[in-house]
């Protein structure tokens, strides 16, 4: 009956001492979730804006593992990953307008060259020919 | 053949028009025309074919998920897993009633495509021996706008034979 007894008494202390440790561990994964969400809608806003996040993704996909293994260890490593992570979002949607801007000037640039190509054609084209064939055939002699 | 001849000038012209044209629309156009996203089913050696036709109860099944985003911008997946019948499974618009018994979470960047291996129980009873079952792999997508996870409305299944375990 003792032997029933301290073993019974062992189980409720081993439960009573693990039970805080599994809330805090399930706490801190809802609370890492939640912050991995808001992280997450972040780069997808910039990505629809064209904002190159592909580096951001694949870390932020990295901690999305750590999170699902949930063992205290990863829990800790994708906490600190996530606040660099959001660290550096918080700095792109600051600069975001400006890649934006950079980005289309680039676009329509490489656009408006295109569309240049066969106006110069048709402009340079013609003089250039008739000077490298006057060049080719600048020591010619014309005889009678 | 004279290129400053009028002819053979227009003509080289209207080449570099026509080509010009095409390739401002190629730079001006949307960078995605047609969106999707996909999930194929692998066998264990992550390669199309030689997919298992009969499993054990309690059975542990090695699978390879392939999936695949051109969305557009990274998207965060779940693939459900769920086992049914030809009663149970999911169609376009709804996913199978079934509870799920695993799900596989990942973040896929756009033009990403990854292979999951992946380990799937073949939890039923007994009264499944002899039947055939489908294994159904969902795909769920994480709606930002709806802050919450929703059916793609796309799916997979495979279809394997129970049986019950040999007696040692």
């Amino acid at each position: 009956m003792e032997k029933i007894l301290s073993i019974f008494i062992t189980l409720l202390l081993i439960t009573i001492l693990i039970t805080p440790y599994l809330a805090l561990c399930t706490d801190n994964i809802d609370v890492l979730r939640d912050e991995f969400m808001s992280v997450y809608r972040d780069i997808v806003s910039l990505a629809k804006r064209g904002v190159d996040v592909s580096k951001l993704v694949h870390e932020l996909s990295k901690v999305l593992d750590l999170i699902n293994k949930g063992d205290s260890e990863s829990l800790t490593k994708a906490k600190s990953m996530l606040i660099d992570i959001s660290t550096q979002v918080k700095i792109i949607k600051s600069r975001a307008n400006n890649i934006i801007l950079i980005n289309n000037i680039i676009k329509y640039g490489i656009a408006a060259s295109i569309i240049s190509i066969p106006i110069l054609f048709y402009f340079l084209f013609p003089r250039i020919y008739l000077a490298i064939w006057f060049r080719i055939r600048r020591r010619w002699i014309v005889e009678s | 053949m004279n290129i400053l001849n009028d002819e053979v000038f227009a003509v080289i012209l209207a080449i570099m028009v026509i080509g010009s044209i095409f390739s401002v629309a190629e730079v001006l156009q949307p960078r995605i025309v047609e969106p999707f996203i996909s999930i194929g089913l692998l066998n264990e050696e992550c390669k199309i074919g030689d997919y298992p036709g009969e499993v054990f109860i309690g059975e542990n099944l090695t699978l390879c998920l392939l999936l695949y985003n051109y969305m557009g911008y990274p998207v965060l997946v779940q693939v459900k897993y769920k086992i049914g019948t030809n009663e149970t499974l999911p169609t376009n618009t709804t996913p199978s009633p079934r509870p799920a018994i695993m799900i596989f979470e990942k973040l896929l960047d756009h033009n990403e495509n990854i292979t999951l291996l992946i380990q799937v129980p073949i939890a039923v009873n007994k009264s499944y021996v002899g039947k055939e079952i489908a294994l159904i792999f969902e795909l769920w997508i994480y709606d930002v706008n709806q802050d919450n996870w929703v059916y793609s409305g796309i799916w997979n299944q495979l279809y394997v034979k129970v049986l019950e375990v040999p007696i040692p």
